[in-house]
């Protein structure tokens, strides 16, 4: 019953890798395209060996990611990539945490967890193009009061989410 | 979580700081996970959880079956981890201990599982539970008071008897002789007629020798006696060897000896000697035996000092000239206790499991295992008939063979002669 779900996080791997690869190889940073492959290669290594190779995979793409902007890889493959990924990592735990689900009910879960799935690649490519299109002019003490106001929500979140 | 939002801010303060906002539109989709993990959050959950077992009260080798049936008071929770941690002393049999669920408001979800265990009192803790949202991100921890105990009694084969003969009996009708006159089935003697006596109590036989006065039967009363077993719980006593106690024979052969006495209505207490001094204050019937077996089922053996020897055993805690049974394989210089007990006018019998034949088998061959085993059968002989000589009644029980039938051999229906008072020992 768990087939499906593994379908998809290799699905959801490769996209990861052929996104970013081939955004990097358009921009001919040759490298860079193949440290995404081995990256994968890794993960998907580490995974068939029972070993939860995810947040280090989440985590070398997103690097690899940023890299990429730096070297001129357009935006638009990398956030793409960097959605599969995440896609990925999310699967890599759904596989870890549904094991102790009754086979009758993962279906069930299956099919919620598709769904937000889809809202998650629609939110996040509506969003990730927001910074990109907008441009703001601010003052330098604005941006520091944006950022002390950053600072108190976010611990106050983490606060939160603790309890 | 942490990593990811971690993750999430570290590029966006890369993003602010290179002054580039596409590293902050990859940032975007690791921001949006969390946000739909976040509101999808259960924001107050509400179960009420039960846990049932089959029998609270079961014997060594049968399944416990436990029964947990949740239902959901609240709203629905996408992912709803429960699990329930045994005691380390009982195993998973069949089913599973850790579900993850999905439960609509007002669902219920009821599972079973089997456990099995040995003898012991075991306490479940409460449920470890968390409510989470389909990513799995934020979890509310739940606790639970299903708090439940189960008690694994030993298991004996019963004793088919046990002849006792007491110097003592107490005043109600029993299976023990009294050496009194009175009701009962035994003849026991002649005397002179006495106005009341029933007619067919009349001994025609005897009347005939004696012409001048008719002369009556008499029968033998028999009465219940006061019994008082003694466990020995002492380390040095219970010898453990491959995963196997000698302990796990006594036990049970503590549990069959005083089933056995209660149904033959006798009064009995029983005594754990080594764990300080636990006591069953003597009794009847059912009841009575599940405390006896209750006891037994929490006997752990135990290393105190004090305990060491039987120099503390409480020689005036059971009725005077009561039947004692103790329970021991015996260490060298328990037999001065033993003659105590007997010089105090107990009378006692010795049911010890033999050590030497338990210990052989988990031995591995050395040249000097067989004169190593003599001698040590030789001492315990010793041991054992200077016991019989001073009046104990000794059953030597080769944990192998079956305790009914060599209890049954040794002291066969009719029960040990009784020493008269003042009879030498």
């Amino acid at each position: 019953m768990m087939k499906p779900i593994w379908t998809t996080f290799y699905l959801s791997l490769a996209a990861a890798v052929l996104l970013l690869a081939s955004g990097s190889l358009l921009a001919e940073v040759w490298q860079l395209a193949g440290l995404f492959a081995l990256m994968g290669i890794g993960w998907v290594w580490g995974k068939q060996r029972g070993r939860s190779a995810a947040a280090a995979g989440l985590l070398l793409f997103c690097l690899g990611a940023v890299y990429g902007t730096a070297v001129g890889v357009s935006v638009g493959w990398l956030v793409s990539g960097v959605i599969a990924a995440l896609v990925a990592w999310d699967l890599d735990s759904v596989l870890h945490r549904w094991q102790f689900v009754r086979e009758e009910d993962i279906p069930l879960f299956w099919q919620a967890h598709i769904r937000q799935l889809a809202r998650l690649l629609v939110l996040a490519l509506l969003l990730a193009s927001l910074p990109l299109l907008l441009s703001l002019q601010l003052r330098f003490g604005l941006i520091l009061g944006f950022a002390l106001l950053a600072i108190i929500a976010l611990s106050q979140f983490i606060r939160w989410a603790g309890k | 979580m942490v990593f990811l939002l971690a993750l999430a801010l570290g590029m966006i303060v890369v993003g602010l700081a290179a002054q580039r906002p596409q590293i902050i539109s990859l940032a975007i989709p690791l921001l949006v996970y969390i946000g739909l993990a976040l509101n999808n959050t259960p924001e107050n959950p509400r179960w009420h959880i039960r846990r049932e077992l089959n029998d609270s009260q079961v014997q060594v080798g049968d399944q416990i079956t436990l029964t947990l049936t949740l239902i959901n008071e609240g709203e629905a929770v996408k992912e709803l981890w429960i699990h329930d941690s045994l005691p380390p002393e009982l195993h998973l049999i069949e089913g599973e201990t850790t579900r993850l669920l999905f439960l609509p408001p007002g669902g219920t979800h009821t599972w079973e599982y089997q456990v099995k265990g040995g003898r012991g009192v075991y306490a479940f803790t409460p449920l470890q539970m968390w409510a989470g949202e389909t990513f799995g991100l934020f979890r509310q921890v739940m606790t639970t008071d299903a708090q439940t105990e189960v008690t694994v009694m030993p298991a004996y084969t019963p004793i088919r008897s046990l002849p006792i003969r007491p110097a003592r009996t107490i005043g109600f009708a029993g299976p023990i002789p009294s050496r009194q006159s009175g009701t009962g089935v035994d003849f026991f003697g002649v005397r002179p007629y006495q106005p009341g006596d029933p007619l067919r109590r009349i001994n025609w036989r005897a009347t005939a020798r004696y012409m001048d006065l008719p002369i009556s039967t008499e029968f033998e009363q028999e009465r219940l006696a006061d019994v008082g077993i003694i466990l020995d719980m002492r380390r040095q006593s219970a010898l453990a060897l491959r995963g196997r106690s000698l302990l796990e024979y006594m036990v049970p052969a503590a549990a069959a000896v005083a089933d056995r006495l209660l149904q033959d209505g006798h009064r009995v207490g029983l005594m754990l000697y080594g764990q300080g001094i636990d006591w069953v204050t003597p009794g009847y019937g059912k009841i009575q035996r599940e405390r006896i077996l209750l006891t037994l089922a929490k006997a752990r053996p135990t290393q105190y000092f004090a305990f060491e020897n039987l120099n503390y055993l409480p020689t005036r805690l059971f009725p005077a000239r009561s039947q004692l049974i103790f329970i021991s394989p015996l260490v060298s210089e328990d037999e001065e206790m033993i003659f105590l007990l007997r010089a105090h006018g107990y009378t006692v019998l010795l049911i010890s499991p033999d050590p030497i034949a338990f210990e052989q088998d988990g031995i591995p061959p050395h040249p000097y295992l067989e004169d190593a085993v003599r001698l040590a059968h030789l001492e315990r002989r010793l041991l054992l008939s200077q016991l019989e000589q001073g009046g104990i009644t000794v059953i030597n029980w080769p944990v192998q063979q079956e305790l009914g039938e060599l209890i049954h051999s040794v002291l066969g229906h009719s029960p040990p002669p009784r020493l008269l008072r003042g009879a030498r020992l």
